[in-house]
């Protein structure tokens, strides 16, 4: 994948770039929403990682702006600002995940590959059948005109099943995608949680696919 | 409430009723003594007729008789007179000139047509004199002075003792009433938020001025306050911001050296130095989530299963702490709210637990309140964190939610953050936290409102 990095310091500028590298993407970076603009007209990119704090204006006007502008490329957020990392916010601006500093490693290349597998499409999504309605964009799920808790990892799971249009997605891939592991304890949740869905949601959302892993349609 | 509060609240009231009772005591004596002086005066006037009538009477008696032929001797008319007269206390007395022709010799001479009184005190005589031919008539009357004088001493006192204790009774219950703008503004500054105190949340204003100035001051002074915080927050949030990106720094680069593998011989100190950014950043970010505002009205909480939070706190723990941990969940625990704090809520409570109960094991509950069809008010998650540390004695069960308090501050390690924390974000989410008694170790109760509908009446 080809990934543009902005952040206006130079040491994490760098340590990105290099984790990224690791994983074979090939990685532009940028100062400045100034230079991040140039970097997007030179080439073609498929995912950004935008610190939210820059020199020449905040990420998220940025992120507004691209998304105005029709862009589509899933959007990481870096945030350094505050310990109450509202996803909401980050979401409203048009991002797609955010990462608070500093972070691990791994964290980072684990949200890097979960969102180049997401369909961007999704970000804006929302799916209708019978009295059902889920709004990917707002998070909110309706059944019969009144809204259902839908937990974060409830909505990764029901984004990756949505996005494979009733394909089957293994175990093993919805384990990475949402806990970004794939050990005995998180396999257990992945039960529990299709369960969850389907009793918030509808008995026949999802598919079991014995030995396989879960689809979505009945 | 505290004592001292109470003793000056009541020393005010005090006063006020003691200011009272001392008014009611002077309005009593003025009262008394104008009305004693008006009663003089018209009992006066009341005597002074009857001893003018009197004396007519005698001149008209003398008038009968002198048409008679045999016409009785003055001093006969005037001794039948005053025999009639015995009862009444009035004498008569008749004068040709100064020398007294008849009648009792304490009857005083006075002024033709005039009303006097004469003698010493408690022997006063009081007299009205008319002239009839060449005689002086007098009627007198000793006045009762010494026992109205006793009449007009009691009255007095009783109207005082009235006064006072009709003041008393009546500022009792008065006191009260004139106190209650103060009452209602203690009131007012009692639900104000230590860390959002907003001069707005004192209340309506009040038509009393000395309220109103107290109220002024106070005013004032959260402005000032508030600025303050504002500025310390602000600095918090800026001092963050700036440790951070160095620490993303340090924590990514030994994270990437890690990977590499590397001689043996540095593993160790580049995992304690992995290992130190960590704990750093995590100091860092309890800063900064003590340091923001409470803020009610947020915006943004997204669903979150607190049975999901907890399984993942406990499943990242290293497996020999993770050991120690029973979980025992009743309901899925669904509220709204900030997932990563409320994941550094959880995380901080079996922190907590684990480090100061050694070896013994820690138990985390969820009872989720909606699932309980018989309490239906109380429609609240409870998650309660059991150890079998020490605990935490009863007079410091609300200082532990003090930032930087720590009950041993040499014997364990820590910044004295982690239960301030909790207590911020619990309440940031509309919850409470608190220990609540157990026989043995110490027993951290967590609550946070349900999981509703937003259009949920």
């Amino acid at each position: 994948m080809r990934v543009l990095v902005i952040d206006d310091h130079a040491e994490v500028l760098d340590l990105v770039k290099r984790t990224l590298a690791r994983d074979d993407h090939v990685v532009t970076v940028a100062a400045s929403a100034t230079a991040a603009r140039e970097r997007l007209a030179e080439c073609e990119i498929d995912l950004i990682v935008l610190d939210l704090g820059l020199p020449d204006g905040s990420g998220q006007e940025l992120c507004r702006e691209l998304r105005r502008e029709g862009n589509a490329a899933p959007i990481l957020v870096l945030t350094a600002r505050s310990a109450v990392s509202s996803r909401v916010e980050c979401l409203d601006a048009g991002a797609d995940d955010y990462l608070s500093k500093p972070f691990a490693v791994a964290e980072l290349r684990a949200r890097v590959r979960a969102l180049g597998r997401r369909s961007a499409t999704l970000r804006t999504f929302v799916y209708e059948q019978d009295d059902l309605v889920l709004d990917f964009s707002a998070r909110r799920a309706t059944v019969r005109g009144e809204e259902a808790p839908v937990t974060a990892r409830e909505w990764s799971i029901l984004e990756l099943l949505i996005g494979r249009k009733g394909r089957v997605v293994s175990r093993r891939e919805l384990l990475d995608a949402v806990w970004g592991q794939a050990d005995e304890a998180a396999s257990a949740s992945l039960d529990v949680l299709i369960a969850r869905i389907r009793r918030k949601l509808a008995r026949d959302l999802i598919r079991t696919v014995r030995n396989e892993g879960y689809a979505f349609g009945p | 409430m505290s004592p001292t509060v109470a003793q000056r609240r009541m020393r005010l009231a005090t006063r006020v009723v003691m200011s009272a009772t001392a008014s009611g005591a002077l309005a009593g004596a003025l009262a008394a003594a104008s009305a004693v002086i008006a009663i003089d005066y018209m009992v006066g006037r009341h005597a002074d007729r009857r001893l003018a009538g009197a004396a007519e009477i005698l001149a008209g008696e003398i008038d009968e008789e002198s048409d008679e032929d045999d016409w009785e001797p003055l001093g006969e008319i005037v001794a039948d007179e005053n025999g009639e007269l015995v009862t009444s206390g009035v004498r008569l007395a008749a004068f040709s000139g100064d020398h007294r022709i008849a009648g009792d010799p304490w009857v005083p001479v006075v002024a033709a047509g005039q009303c006097e009184t004469h003698g010493a005190l408690g022997n006063r005589v009081r007299a009205c004199g008319r002239t009839y031919r060449d005689w002086l008539l007098v009627a007198a009357a000793r006045s009762d002075e010494a026992a109205l004088r006793w009449i007009y001493a009691l009255a007095t006192l009783g109207s005082l003792l009235g006064g006072a204790l009709f003041g008393t009774l009546a500022s009792l219950r008065l006191t009260r009433w004139a106190l209650d703008p103060l009452t209602r503004l203690t009131a007012s500054i009692r639900r104000l938020q230590p860390d959002a105190a907003d001069p707005e949340q004192l209340g309506p204003r009040s038509s009393c001025d000395e309220i109103e100035l107290i109220r002024d001051a106070l005013s004032d002074l959260l402005r000032r306050s508030q600025v303050l915080v504002e500025q310390s927050q602000r600095f918090a949030a800026d001092a963050a911001h700036e440790l951070r990106t160095p620490l993303t720094t340090i924590r990514g680069e030994i994270d990437l050296l890690l990977e590499d593998g590397g001689a043996s011989s540095q593993r160790d100190p580049m995992l304690r130095v992995a290992q130190r950014a960590k704990q750093l950043a995590d100091l860092v970010d309890r800063l900064l989530v003590l340091a923001s505002p409470i803020d009610r009205q947020k915006q943004g909480y997204e669903t979150v299963a607190m049975s999901e939070i907890i399984g993942e706190v406990v499943s990242e723990l290293p497996a020999e702490r993770r050991a120690r941990v029973a979980v025992e969940l009743h309901g899925e625990g669904l509220t709204r709210g900030d997932a990563a704090l409320l994941r550094s809520m959880i995380a901080n409570a079996i922190d907590n637990a684990l480090k100061f109960s050694a070896a013994e094991p820690v138990v985390v509950t969820l009872t989720d309140g909606t699932l309980d069809a018989t309490a239906p008010a109380a429609r609240a998650i409870t998650i309660e964190i059991r150890d079998r540390g020490p605990g935490v004695a009863a007079e410091q069960r609300e200082r532990v939610f003090e930032p930087f308090f720590r009950v041993h501050p040499d014997a364990t390690p820590g910044h004295g953050l982690g239960l301030s924390l909790i207590g911020h974000i619990a309440r940031a989410h509309g919850g409470t936290a608190e220990f609540v008694d157990v026989d043995r170790g110490a027993r951290l109760r967590l609550t946070l409102p349900a999981w509703s509908r937003p259009n949920a009446t």
